[in-house]
């Protein structure tokens, strides 16, 4: 399995570090510009490197096991105070038979997720999930 | 999060690799001899025929399947499907809450009147670990053994 497909894509660690989340993983994306930029493990990155200091960005290229410490095992959600969908949300993780990833906060089978992610890798909808409960008040960074 | 808690752990590499699991991965536990083992990235480990694979929970979760059949048939209450959660487990003098993956396989039949209750599941226990990878491995080390992963 190649690194890629073990870290988050470029466009969702810029938008993790958009929203603040710490810069703390074993692996970068360093970003020069759309052309020029890669993965690298952390100890072996270029920068801070004289011939890279002007315009050469990193961002976090967080793995499942990363994210999976940042992700809540569940969310409490409170939209009205009689509300029947009001209550624990608890993170499921699943795969289809077709071998696809999902990712899902669930409180029963008589209720729709919360949040349901699939049709992209598990570390990429990982994020996704993060993303989407950073930008609705349920994580705090 | 250190690089030790994101791959598994040297006992359980071994363990994979005694049961036929292929050798390919980010990570392989090096032995320096002196200093002792240690995971590293394959960049620097040198090349050779005895590598041990230190497989993240990305390489595992791709090995782990997501249907186990336990007769190999298609009739009711014979599949069950992948599923994991996390949980906080206090430690014995409640004084921590350490978070922990669960995995488990749930039957995927419902009886009519069971629709809203947990299904039944494959393992008596859950799978549980702090490490994600080190969970995954256990969960697949338990599937070949039973004989429901077939390398």
């Amino acid at each position: 399995m190649e690194l890629r497909d073990q870290v988050i894509n470029l466009e969702l660690a810029k938008k993790l570090k958009e929203l603040g989340v710490k810069n703390e993983s074993i692996f970068v994306w360093e970003y020069f510009n759309d052309q020029c930029h890669g993965i690298k493990y952390k100890p072996y990155a270029v920068v801070p490197n004289p011939h890279f200091d002007d315009g050469m960005k990193l961002y976090s290229a967080f793995s499942i096991a990363e994210l999976g410490e940042i992700l809540p095992n569940y969310i409490q959600t409170q939209v009205s105070a009689t509300s029947s969908y009001d209550g624990k949300y608890y993170l499921e993780i699943f795969k289809g038979l077709d071998g696809k990833w999902g990712i899902g906060y669930v409180m029963d089978g008589s209720l729709p997720p919360l949040i349901c992610n699939i049709n992209d890798t598990l570390v990429n909808i990982m994020a996704k999930s993060l993303i989407w409960l950073i930008e609705n008040g349920h994580v705090k960074v | 999060m250190k690089l030790s808690d994101q791959v598994i752990t040297l006992e359980t590499a071994k363990k994979l690799k005694e049961l036929g699991i292929k050798q390919e991965s980010l990570f392989y536990w090096y032995d320096y001899f002196v200093n002792g083992w240690s995971a590293e990235y394959r960049e620097i480990v040198p090349r050779c025929d005895d590598l041990l694979s230190a497989f993240t929970a990305s390489e595992l979760m791709d090995l782990i399947p997501a249907r186990i059949n336990i007769l190999d048939s298609e009739e009711p209450f014979d599949n069950f499907r992948f599923n994991m959660f996390a949980c906080h487990i206090g430690t014995h003098d409640a004084t921590k809450f350490i978070k922990h993956y669960a995995i488990n396989y749930h039957c995927d039949t419902l009886m009519g009147d069971e629709i809203f209750s947990y299904p039944r599941q494959l393992f008596e226990h859950n799978v549980l670990d702090q490490n994600f990878a080190e969970c995954c491995a256990k969960v697949l080390i338990k599937l070949i053994e039973k004989g429901y992963v077939k390398l």
